[in-house]
């Protein structure tokens, strides 16, 4: 009896009403990772936010399953880059 | 309850067709996804307003009522009134404009934040959706087996289960069948994001040890009986599952012949004080090792029975 919170994919597909076959393109893509749970395809919790920022892109804008990845790769370097001005505005004002 | 203009929140004309409204909606969306904002508070709040504007007037009949009653918001007491009245019908009969539940096309798993995904207004026109966040998923159902003995199951009782590290004492009704599953409510695996947990299943094997054959609620034993007793009649002394009983037997009794105890079967499950029947069925034994007397009084009998 395992304590882990895991999803079933087919719950998931209905609940957020998307095809099974777009999520195995996010798995594809390497954006989430599905796992095979007594001969069920599933989902752990961790992957839901991946899952859901796709899922809100998707729906929300239009943005196509190949793009998506183009998406998640633009907005994680805006975070870095984000990051990096925050440090760079904090060591410039040590000199201010 | 501030009426929102929604209109204005897409830079539109109230006679803006449906595809100026979806070109609008798109636009702002991209700029204002929070998705794509992310940390930025003033892009969150925009592209509720935004997204909530789109599933008023994206959707003909959202529109409609929208331009119907949010128009003239200042009647909302009496729309409230309406409403209310609606509600206290049960939910019932037609539409009298607030149907709580016909709004197609809800986008499920927001952005939580301050104030949930929309605005008192919109609830007040399109009745109360769930929002405010992520997904909740229930957690998953777990199995379990356990073995009990027929004799276990003959009485009711209490059990300690370990599961997941968590002791849980539960009650085994008297007649539990082999193969049969309870459920555990809430004791499965955690829900996600805050979901309810899922329930645990316990089947039951029960292995019979004992000289009686259940079948239902009726047990069924072989109880053996010398020739004497089956010819002449007498008392014998019957194993039954819960003690001994004498039993009277009338003479004559044939091999195979049957004797239905009365309640004295096993109990009916969740029936507390109902039983089902013993059956008896005589498997007459014949004398071994006889004696040259014994032989001479047998061929007596047969010469007597032939005369």
């Amino acid at each position: 009896m395992s304590g882990q919170s895991f999803i079933l994919l087919n719950t998931l597909c209905s609940e957020y009403g998307v095809e099974i076959q777009w999520v195995h393109g996010l798995r594809d893509q390497g954006l989430i990772q599905i796992i095979w749970i007594d001969g069920a395809e599933q989902l752990h919790e961790d992957e839901l936010p991946p899952f859901e920022k796709a899922v809100r892109l998707h729906r929300d804008l239009q943005v196509s399953l190949q793009d998506i990845d183009l998406v998640f790769g633009l907005l994680d370097r805006i975070e870095t880059l984000q990051h990096e001005v925050s440090r760079l505005q904090q060591r410039l004002s040590s000199y201010e | 309850m501030d009426y929102i203009d929604y209109y204005k929140v897409l830079g539109l004309e109230r006679n803006a067709t449906d595809e100026e409204i979806k070109k609008a909606y798109r636009k702002l969306a991209r700029k204002f996804h929070p998705d794509l904002n992310p940390n930025d508070k003033d892009a969150e709040k925009r592209f509720k307003e935004i997204n909530e504007a789109n599933e008023v007037l994206g959707n003909a009949e959202n529109r409609k009522k929208y331009d119907q009653y949010g128009k003239d918001w200042k009647h909302a007491e009496e729309i409230e009134k309406q409403r209310q009245q609606y509600s206290r019908q049960g939910n019932s009969g037609a539409s009298q404009g607030f149907s709580g539940s016909g709004f197609e096309g809800f986008s499920q798993g927001g952005f939580g934040g301050e104030g949930g995904d929309y605005s008192d207004f919109f609830e007040s026109l399109f009745g109360n959706r769930e929002s405010g966040g992520r997904q909740r998923f229930r957690g998953q159902d777990l199995q379990a087996s356990m073995n009990l003995s027929l004799r276990d199951v003959f009485h009711t009782h209490k059990r300690e289960l370990d599961v997941n590290g968590r002791k849980i004492r539960i009650t085994i009704p008297a007649g539990m069948e082999d193969g049969q599953k309870i459920r555990l409510k809430g004791h499965g695996g955690p829900g996600a994001n805050g979901g309810p947990a899922g329930d645990l299943y316990i089947e039951f094997h029960i292995q019979n040890d004992t000289p009686f054959r259940r079948q239902g609620n009726d047990l069924y034993s072989t109880v053996p009986l010398d020739l004497y007793t089956a010819i002449l009649g007498g008392e014998v002394l019957v194993d039954t599952f819960d003690g001994k009983v004498k039993l009277k037997v009338e003479p004559g009794t044939a091999n195979g012949s049957k004797r239905r105890l009365k309640g004295k079967g096993f109990p009916v499950y969740k029936q507390e004080g109902s039983f089902g029947d013993l059956i008896l069925n005589f498997e007459i034994r014949l004398p071994e090792h006889l004696s040259e007397r014994e032989k001479e009084l047998f061929t007596e009998l047969k010469n007597l029975r032939q005369s």
